[in-house]
């Protein structure tokens, strides 16, 4: 592989060849630094850093365009660098379980937010009830496991496709009613979960469910911790192997729904529903297809949160949840999967590294959402405009397409 | 019998609360199609501001001599302020995402009233604790025959009354309802036909934020305590309401709000074990509504214009 | 283009594993950790900060004379009262290895979350809030004790009141919370081992306002006594509307989660002879007031119900420390097997790791404050209940 015919100037090749792996390093040392380190002086510092960075991102001239177009011909190397530091960082972190358990939620809220993504970001409609979905997921899985003794494996899927069926029934009234409806019909759906979570005798009441099986992988729990050269690695480090793996299964598939006829026609439904069915689109089946597709992935991240810890209580699944997801979206860019995976990211280290300010919490989860609608709506990574020209038209001609919309 | 006229007096207290709440909802989707959802929020910012005032009357004295008439002056007071802050909710929140998708708007106001709801939480000291509501209207009863009839409830229910009777004066007899009824069938037209839009809007969110601020007072008033999040709740069963009755029909919120009173009240006492799941029962009503009778009691069948 | 790849990645992993290398710093010998996880923020911060403040206030005045033989840190998590940042918290406090035992939690679902975790690590810990039951019981671990008396005790207190008054048909109304129901069913078994009878269970859910129904049928069973299971807010509201719709001859119980001055504020004169089953009266010692003196000299917010917990729990904790040394495993072992001293009287464990003793006391309300019963003008005769009719 070459690029030699690029439009990259040849005074920029030698910046050119540096850039990926450049940015690649402040990226991973900024968010090193931020998520490893105990102290907020070195969070802050970080925090600064990075933020001039992205300033003089967009600020200095031409910088963009070579970063863009360096990342986009380099997208291998970075994808593939980023696997092999996602599976050897955390082997570094052997003291801190601490650490690898904020890097375990950060990554279930990234399929949390990605499921979320789907109906908000993809298909417009608002759902401020999402915590049930994941919270029908967990009690599904839990109870499956504990109550029946069916192995993870199986009550992980079970968990989603249980999700996903609540998902198909709470998207009916969609197909009926406009989005303020649905706004209400899902906070309703939110809380009457909630309530009968609290209420009935076989989710364990208030008390929830206690004791839920580790996964076991050929008969090895996932409670039991790995010993390499004598050095015992948290068990934590078990999970975080575990969720990175189904994470980036579901990003990867995330990544080709959207990118399907599926993806498009959920936008075309967004942007105006009564087009799409006069284009021929069945509108009905794809608004119910996102509920429970979204639905789908917030069972699966239910069901691995609850065998992570080990134990759940219809706390953990309230309004509050749903408004946090919903940030996460928000923030990292609708409709965008690497955005919401970032936004993601960001919304579930951040409050445990400023824990001192956790009485912020929900008015910080509030005013990011507000802010970020008013002044940049479209997240921290705008959805990128579709490009369908590589299938059909030669490679030098997609080479110069501009892929930011 | 006894048992019976209890409930109905306490069906129609919650049905004047939740009214209260309503019509500023169903108003907003009539004169700019948003579901505003931080107007919940807007009525705890009336009990959380008349708290301090309050305290403050009685710290200098005024309460002793003048009470009855400090007590309705400072209700006033806090009504004005509530409506001058959904004036600035229209200008600064509203208004600038009016071209954005609806979507966003929504969202918006969400975000909005969470921000309301946790910023009353960390500001006013002690925030996440119950807080101590002052008794404003005279406590004691007439007892009939066995059946209590308190006093507060018997002001609150009339007020509400007064409240709806007048405003209903407001949009059928003066021209700023004119405007108001003109803009919410068609605002291009109004427009057209020289009617000024943003004042009408405005006024329409001065009235609709009044009503919940009162709605926070006397709702804080009749069960003594105030809390921060209290207003989610009100807020949610007020858009329940203005749903049942119909969107944008400031009848249709009436019937809305009084239905769902009942609907609470009577489900909860008449079915067995049902205190706990009151509001299961609301939100199953909102949910059936919205499957089979998305349009609500009053309102015209929903066509969606091309 | 491999080339650059192989490079890159080599260059990240070392940058990584220096970085992590430094992170692993050598313990001191002399300074040792010890935990505290309460809720710091949120609704139940009063709590938490008042737990806080007993716990540091015991770390001093053991420190202060300088013979203690390790340096002792405090460090302190905030769990919200949400079980999954007391997850999170409990996570960090226990797999820090210079972390040799911890005080937490005031919600029982964070500490059943929780339990499993400290147990993984093999840290001591010591409960100063949460009365679920099965946080001690419902595991065989050695790692948790429990310093609070559970809710059994105090409704075992609440129902020999009953009798005493010979009241002897309740109705609860309960919230749907943990607490609420736990609090139910225990009431419930202690008032039936004495021969009296809960005519019925009522649930009310948290934030509920509106409690006509719930009365109304509580006027229909006509009992002798109500006895709200769950905690200030919704009590408050259940009183103020039983006395206006009449309910006014029937005694009125709580358990400790209504014990606030709030309660009384809140319902004014209608709070006027209503009991709540509540925590150890701390100025019942001399070592008591001692602490209420200490505390009071240092610190302007309340040590609310919890405060004397808390302050025991450091002293166990250092007490165990200095006998055993910063091993984790001894001094799991040291707390089970010993006895110790505590404002809150002689802390005995049983076979599971609850303590016997906490001083339960009868409160009555009095002009809008909780008195102990054995103090008011009540239990001297000076006054009459409002619902002896």
């Amino acid at each position: 592989m070459s690029h030699s015919n690029t439009g990259i100037p040849n005074s920029n090749a030698f910046i050119n060849r540096i850039i990926t792996p450049f940015l690649l390093f402040v990226v991973v040392a900024i968010v090193y630094a931020i998520v490893a380190y105990e102290s907020v002086v070195v969070t802050l510092l970080s925090l600064v850093i990075g933020a001039s960075l992205f300033v003089g991102y967009s600020k200095i001239p031409g910088l963009k365009e070579i970063i863009k177009e360096s990342i986009r011909k380099d997208k291998i190397i970075l994808l593939v660098t980023g696997l092999v530091l996602a599976i050897a960082i955390p082997l570094t972190l052997r003291s801190q379980p601490y650490i690898i358990h904020i890097l375990v939620i950060a990554e279930i809220s990234i399929i949390l937010a990605l499921g979320l993504n789907f109906q908000v970001g993809s298909t417009g409609i608002p759902n401020l009830g999402y915590a049930a979905f994941y919270g029908v997921g967990a009690y599904a899985s839990a109870l499956l496991s504990t109550r029946l003794g069916i192995s993870f494996w199986i009550s992980l899927l079970a968990a989603g496709f249980i999700a996903a069926l609540f998902g198909w029934l709470v998207g009916l009234p969609t197909l009926k009613t406009r989005s303020y409806h649905m706004a209400l019909v899902s906070i309703a759906f939110g809380l009457v979960t909630y309530i009968m979570l609290n209420n009935l005798a076989f989710t364990g009441g208030p008390n929830g469910i206690k004791n839920i099986p580790a996964p076991e992988i050929f008969g090895w729990s996932l409670f039991s911790s790995i010993k390499i050269f004598g050095n015992a690695y948290p068990v934590q480090l078990n999970f975080y192997y575990l969720v990175l793996f189904i994470t980036l299964l579901m990003v990867v598939v995330s990544h080709f729904v959207y990118n399907s006829k599926i993806g498009l026609f959920w936008n075309a439904v967004r942007e105006d529903e009564i087009a799409a069915k006069c284009s021929g689109i069945n509108a009905s089946a794809l608004k119910l297809l996102s509920f429970s597709m979204g639905a789908f992935l917030a069972g699966i991240a239910g069901a691995l949160y609850a065998h992570y810890v080990g134990y759940i209580s219809p706390e953990n699944f309230n309004m509050n949840t749903s408004l946090q997801v919903l940030g996460m979206v928000i923030m990292g860019g609708m409709d965008n999967i690497f955005g919401v995976s970032i936004g993601a990211f960001i919304l579930s280290v951040a409050p445990e590294k400023f824990r001192a300010l956790a009485d912020f919490r929900m008015l910080a989860t509030g005013l990011i959402i507000l802010l970020m609608l008013m002044f940049r709506p479209s997240g921290i990574i705008k959805q990128q405009i579709r490009i369908y020209a590589t299938k059909y038209f030669s490679s030098k001609k997609s080479s110069n397409g501009d892929t930011n919309g | 019998m006894n048992t019976f006229f209890q409930l109905l007096i306490s069906a129609l207290l919650v049905s004047s609360l939740y009214t209260l709440v309503a019509v500023g909802f169903t108003m907003y989707v009539g004169v700019i199609n948003l579901a505003n959802f931080s107007h919940g929020d807007t009525c705890v910012m009336g009990t959380f501001l008349l708290m301090p005032l309050f305290l403050f009357a009685t710290k200098m004295g005024w309460m002793t001599p003048l009470a009855g008439l400090v007590i309705p002056a400072l209700i006033i007071l806090v009504i004005l302020v509530t409506g001058l802050w959904g004036a600035g909710i229209y200008k600064i929140l509203v208004k600038p995402l009016l071209v954005a998708p609806r979507l966003i708007l929504l969202l918006a106001s969400v975000a909005a009233g969470q921000v309301i709801r946790e910023a009353i939480r960390v500001i006013y000291p002690n925030g996440s604790n119950p807080q101590v509501f002052p008794k404003l209207l005279p406590s004691g009863g007439i007892e009939l025959s066995g059946l209590t009839l308190g006093y507060d409830s018997l002001t609150i229910i009339f007020l509400t009354i007064a409240c709806i009777i007048s405003l209903n004066f407001i949009i059928q007899r003066t021209k700023m309802g004119l405007a108001m009824r003109a803009v919410s069938q068609n605002s291009d037209v109004s427009q057209i036909m020289g009617i000024n839009i943003e004042k009408t809007i405005i006024s329409v969110f001065i009235l609709g934020s009044a009503l919940a601020g009162l709605a926070g007072i006397l709702n804080g008033t009749y069960y003594g305590i105030a809390k921060f999040n209290l207003g989610s709740n009100l807020g949610i069963k007020g858009f329940s309401a203005a749903v049942i009755g119909g969107l944008g029909d400031f009848q249709g919120a009436i019937i809305g709000g009084v239905l769902l009173g009942f609907i609470e009240v009577f489900a909860s006492a008449y079915i067995p074990n049902g205190s706990q799941y009151q509001d299961v029962f609301s939100f199953l009503a909102v949910i059936a509504f919205l499957i089979f009778r998305p349009s609500g009691i009053l309102g015209e069948k929903i066509f969606e214009k091309v | 283009m491999s080339k650059k790849l192989v490079l890159v990645m080599l260059a990240i992993l070392i940058a990584a594993t220096l970085v992590g290398c430094g992170t692993a710093k050598p313990a001191e010998k002399q300074t040792v950790k010890i935990g505290f996880i309460g809720p710091l923020s949120g609704g139940g911060a009063a709590v938490g900060i008042g737990a806080k403040n007993s716990f540091q206030l015991k770390v001093d005045e053991v420190l202060a004379d300088g013979t203690y033989p390790y340096n002792i840190v405090v460090v302190y998590e905030d769990d919200a009262s949400d079980p999954a940042t007391g997850v999170a918290a409990a996570t960090k406090i226990a797999s820090d290895p210079d972390v040799v035992a911890a005080a937490t939690h005031w919600n029982s679902p964070v500490g059943l979350a929780t339990v499993d975790i400290f147990h993984k690590y093999g840290v001591a810990q010591v409960f100063w809030g949460t009365i679920h039951r099965d946080i001690i019981y419902g595991n065989d671990y050695k790692e948790p004790v429990r310093v609070i008396p559970t809710s059994e005790q105090s409704m075992e207190l609440a129902a020999e009141y009953a009798v005493k008054f010979d009241r002897m048909e309740w109705v609860i109304i309960n919230d749907t919370t943990d607490y609420g129901t736990k609090i139910r069913d225990e009431f419930t078994t202690s008032l039936e081992k004495r021969g009296g009878k809960v005519l019925e269970a009522i649930g009310v859910t948290v934030g509920q306002q509106d409690f006509s129904a719930v009365i109304t049928r509580v006027k229909e069973l006509n009992p002798e006594g109500i006895f709200y299971a769950g905690v200030t807010t919704e009590a408050a509201g259940v009183r103020i509307q039983s006395v206006k719709m009449g309910l006014t001859d029937v005694i009125f119980m709580g358990p400790p989660g209504i014990q606030s001055d709030t309660f009384g504020e809140i319902t004014q004169a209608d709070a006027e002879g209503t009991f709540v089953s509540g925590t150890f009266d701390v100025n019942s010692s001399e070592a008591g007031k001692a602490f209420v003196a200490a505390y009071n000299a240092k610190y302007t917010e309340p040590f609310e119900q919890n405060g004397p917990y808390a302050y025991d729990s450091a002293a166990i904790i250092l007490e165990a420390l200095k006998a055993v040394g910063p091993d984790r495993t001894k001094i799991v072992d040291y707390i089970l097997s010993h006895t110790f001293k505590g404002v809150i009287g002689d802390i005995q464990w049983d076979e599971y790791g609850q303590n016997g003793v906490g001083g339960l006391t009868m409160y009555v309300n009095q002009d809008q404050k909780w008195v102990k019963f054995e103090d008011s003008e009540y239990a001297s005769g000076v006054r009459t209940f409002p619902w002896v009719k």
